[in-house]
């Protein structure tokens, strides 16, 4: 199937004509008019996502002289003024590759609803079920031809694709590294059997379709061939490490992390648009110090190979990678050696795409409790994102109770971040 | 994948005899639930019917039998109704048998089970692992009080409230079963207090304790004001803050556990929280707020966490009340007349308010009793009414018309041994590798997290990982294989093709063919499967050669066809 290339002016006129109607879009209609010259769109997307909240002080915004610093020091790095936590030394050696916005600023204090508006954009609002930044890419910037899904997360669920419904939610996949659960038939068929089968699944699924003039009905068939053809797409092949040198796979760590993202980049190079490795444990309450010392170990190498691979392969230009949780944590230390969630001030961390290799943007105060220059909101972050991948910040859905829907709820890009 | 043959190796193994559910049978006799007088059902009904005139919406025609089993076993049972269960009510002729059914579902023990799971879920999250959190003590804590039909208002201040030992402690791990008679039976012993899980959960988070309360049992969202005032919300922070401060009146005193066991901790009455908890600033300025309740009754610090689990539940509350038979309604109907369910707040009114109003008056009428409900909303027309397609969702017409809903992870996985065929005997053989398979299968259509999480999002729905485990599976494997003994072949022998054929639909969708199905099915089998030409990729040698033994002729092979593209069918993932 070709799918119809829609060329920018074109996109931006569609996302004018629904931002007339609704008048709540002010903001994104001027930003949509003077439009300066913009770099080229991205065709890919990398999120390592750090479940339960990272802290700022232990990674890219560490405060050696602060009472608060905790037991680890900081360390200069491959980007000239830039240092971050000891705790990550391959990753310095990458961090000409990075920006890192460490003004973030939250409004979620809570796991849940911090981790909806990461991922969508929006606050956690009763009467709309947002669909996350994948769901966008995979309903507007899909890849062409691909049989995988456009949006893929690995060790971890993301984010749903709320009211676009389930064709363009997250196929999650919890063991990255070997093919997932149940693609192929634990006891394969010949041809000619799986055929006749199928036909008939397909037979009694028409017919449940057509008793019940349901979109749910259509959309649960949709999937299912979908499912039925992944165990002969070529690309689900992406999903095993075996091809891949063994010194790489090593560089990358044996852990789920670093399979996750050496499958990324696999799963990038055979088009997946949007994928998402989550690493799961930074909420640490309790043993904060030890547990992060841990947590950092799997994410340093991981994450520094996983820049290094992709620039050596000339795919860093072109995919946008971007290292962030669902908060920060306090920078006073609480009575168990943890750090409890902290939403006001914290970092997330960017390379690929485009992006201002060794650019800070941001600042926090002397304990990084507070974004003293340059804040940028949760939505403006997720609108950077969006609109990097093409995704128009401004596009309005309409969601099943006829609320107009964008990308990021008020966030703004920032373009300052990337090479014009 | 080791784990995957080795259960699906079990399951062949298994023989079954095709019905009813003996797995969850009860020890003892369940209580009977009596028969609703009919003037209650016409009450309700009237007040759904003078909604629908004065909104001008037609209802959707009530469904069949089928239908209508399938939807109450799902709703009270959490699963769909196996053969035997069908072809009974099928051939009842009796005009109250829908009302039957629906007291047989719930006196069942299932009943009971599927409540306490769904509780669990309410309770703690999906994602709560921690060691001072015993799940699996809740769930059985919240079947026996279910199980006796406790009164909602008692269920609920006795969890508010709870003092005593939250858990026997051992082994920290999925809390896999709540059929677990034994432990049960040590924790009745022992005087273990489950519900006192549901105050450990925030054992991290204190702060967090009172806005869950408040929305998961009065339906209001104070927590919005937690951090600071915002001008449209009548909830200020110090309403927070006081209402907090009443359920932070406890002593916890935690016994020391080695790395990877369960704590047994031990919550008691006190005026003020460990101090440890205080070390947060948040929870000491809500603990240095005066205890008070939501409408500014002020409350002694000494035994506040009591005195406000009663006011919480007290008869004069109708708030709680509302929030509860939202909450069932929401379950049974897809929507609350309330949507959020846990979001009552003045400016957020329901559909229908006088159905809802009327609803919580009979609630409190009946001593809180929550079969009641049920069996009330069930015996409804409302509850009856078909699908039909609409704008927006049914709650926009008023529940006129039902919509396809798909069927929850829990439910799916239930509905997919009973299904297969494999349920009862799986447990009979090999209970504990049953719960394995079970709490794998689970844990695969959900997804857990290690965090403290405060989230009551149920998993996202007809992922593409549900829709392959239908298809290439273990259950679906295991089920469709023609092996000697095995529970296809039970369910084809001595029957003609028309009756194998009606009893595969029976058991997995729960309704006969449609003529154009039937026929299709019997070209489909007569025709038979060969195995055609090819080479076939063999992983596992040794299992290929028993999943297709000599034995096996065209016919029956076809049959495997059949009863997999039904295990696959989309149908089977939604309520109808």
């Amino acid at each position: 199937m070709r799918r119809t290339h829609v060329d920018p002016t074109r996109r931006a006129l569609l996302g004018l004509a629904s931002l007339a109607a609704a008048s709540t879009f002010v903001r994104g209609l001027a930003a949509a008019e003077d439009r300066p010259a913009q770099p080229r769109a991205i065709q890919r997307c990398i999120v390592l996502w750090m479940n339960g909240g990272p802290s700022q002080l232990e990674t890219f915004d560490p405060k050696p002289k602060s009472r608060n610093a905790g037991t680890f020091r900081d360390r200069a790095t491959s980007a000239p003024g830039v240092r971050v936590s000891e705790l990550l030394p391959q990753v310095a050696e990458q961090m000409h590759h990075v920006a890192l916005v460490r003004g973030l600023v939250g409004t979620e204090g809570n796991h849940d609803r911090a981790r909806y508006l990461a991922h969508t954009g929006h606050a956690q609002n009763p009467s709309v079920d947002a669909p996350s930044l994948g769901a966008w890419v995979a309903k507007r910037r899909p890849a062409d031809g691909l049989r995988l899904p456009s949006f893929v997360s690995l060790g971890g669920p993301s984010a749903g694709a709320g009211f676009f419904g389930a064709p363009f939610d997250p196929w999650i996949v919890e063991r990255p590294g070997e093919l997932p659960d149940d693609v192929e038939p634990l006891v394969p068929l010949p041809a000619q059997r799986q055929r006749r089968r199928v036909d008939l699944l397909a037979r009694l699924d028409a017919g449940f379709a057509a008793r019940h003039a349901d979109p749910a009905a259509a959309a649960r068939i949709a999937l299912r061939d979908r499912a039925l053809s992944l165990a002969e797409a070529p690309e689900i092949r992406a999903f095993e490490l075996e091809e891949e040198p063994v010194a790489l796979r090593r560089a990358y760590g044996d852990t789920t992390f670093g399979r996750g993202c050496l499958v990324a980049r696999r799963l990038v190079e055979a088009g997946v648009p949007f994928v998402e490795v989550t690493q799961d444990g930074w909420d640490t309450h309790d043993d904060g110090f030890d547990r992060t010392k841990r947590l950092a170990g799997e994410l340093d190498p991981a994450m520094a190979t996983l820049l290094a691979d992709l620039s050596k392969r000339g795919m860093l230009e072109s995919t946008l990678v971007v290292w962030m949780g669902e908060f920060g944590r306090t920078p006073r230390i609480n009575g168990r050696d943890g750090r409890d969630h902290h939403p006001s001030a914290f970092t997330a961390a960017l390379a690929g795409g485009g992006v201002r290799g060794g650019l800070v943007h941001g600042e926090t105060d002397a304990d990084a409790a507070r974004v003293v220059r340059d804040p940028v909101s949760v939505p403006d972050l997720v609108a950077t994102i969006a609109w990097r991948l093409g995704v128009d910040p401004g596009l309005v859905e309409w969601s099943p109770a006829g609320r107009p829907i964008s990308p990021a709820e008020g966030g703004t890009p920032i373009r300052s971040l990337f090479v014009a | 994948m080791r784990a995957r043959w080795s259960l699906l190796a079990l399951a062949l193994f298994t023989s079954t005899a095709c019905g009813s559910s003996k797995l969850r049978d009860a020890p003892a006799g369940p209580a009977p639930v009596a028969p609703l007088p009919p003037s209650d059902v016409a009450a309700l009904d009237a007040l759904v019917d003078r909604a629908w005139a004065e909104a001008g919406v037609t209802p959707a025609p009530p469904v069949d039998d089928a239908t209508y089993l399938r939807r109450v076993s799902l709703d009270l049972v959490g699963r769909i109704a196996s053969e035997d269960e069908l072809r009974a009510f099928l051939a009842d002729a009796s005009p109250d048998k829908r009302a039957r059914a629906v007291e047989r579902l719930l006196a069942s023990p299932e009943h009971d089970a599927h409540l306490a799971r769904r509780w669990e879920h309410v309770l703690l999250g999906p994602e709560v692992r921690s060691p001072v959190v015993d799940r699996g003590a809740l769930r059985r804590w919240l079947e026996a009080r279910f199980r006796e039909n406790a009164p909602w208002s008692v269920v609920v201040r006795e969890l508010v409230a709870a003092e005593g030992r939250s858990s026997l402690g051992g082994q920290l791990g999925p809390a896999l079963s709540a059929d677990d008679p034994e432990r049960a039976a040590a924790e009745q012993r022992e005087g273990i207090h489950g519900g006192a899980n549901y105050t450990l959960r925030f054992a991290r988070t204190p702060a967090d304790l009172g806005g869950h309360v408040a929305r998961t049992f009065l339906g209001v969202r104070i927590e919005c004001a937690r951090c600071h005032d915002h001008k449209t919300e009548p909830w200020k922070q110090d309403d927070y803050r006081a209402f907090s401060s009443a359920l932070l009146r406890l002593d916890v005193d935690a016994e020391r556990e080695g790395r990877g066991m369960l704590r047994v901790v031990e919550l008691g009455p006190a005026s003020r929280p460990p101090r440890r908890m205080l070390r947060d600033e948040e929870v000491s300025a809500i603990v240095d707020t005066a205890p008070r309740t939501l409408d500014g009754t002020p409350l002694e610090p000494e035994g506040a966490r009591a005195a406000m689990a009663a006011w919480i539940t007290s008869t004069h509350n109708t708030t709680f009340r509302r929030a509860i038979v939202n909450r069932v309604w929401a379950e049974l109907f897809g929507e609350g007349l309330v949507h959020p369910v846990d979001d009552l707040r003045p400016t957020n009114p329901a559909v229908m308010p006088e159905v809802l109003d009327h609803l919580a008056a009979r609630f409190a009428a009946s001593g809180d009793d929550l079969d009641a409900l049920y069996q009330l909303l069930c015996a409804s027309r409302a509850y009856q009414v078909s699908i039909a397609t609409g704008e927006g969702t049914p709650r926009d017409q008023r529940f006129a018309r039902a919509s396809l809903r798909p069927l929850t992870a829990d439910q799916l996985v239930d509905s997919a041994f009973v299904a297969s065929g494999l349920d009862h005997t799986i447990a009979e053989r090999a209970p504990a590798r049953a719960e394995v398979l079970e709490a794998r299968l689970r844990r695969r259509m959900g997804f857990v997290h290690d965090v403290d999480a405060e989230s009551n999002a149920e998993v996202p729905q007809g992922s593409l990982t549900q829709a392959l485990s239908s298809m290439h599976g273990v259950l679906t494997t295991a089920a469709t294989a023609f092996v000697k003994e095995g529970a296809l072949a039970r369910l084809v022998r001595g029957r003609s093709d028309a009756e194998a054929i009606e009893a595969l639909w029976l058991r997995t969708l729960g309704r006969p063919p449609h003529a154009d199905e039937l026929a299709d099915a019997l070209a489909f089998v007569a025709e038979g499967s060969t195995e055609g030409a090819g080479p076939r990729a063999s992983p596992r040698p040794g299992l290929a050669r028993l999943l297709r033994s000599g034995a096996i002729d065209t016919r029956e092979r076809a049959y495997e066809d059949l009863f997999w593209a039904l295990l696959a069918s989309s149908e089977l993932h939604f309520r109808r």
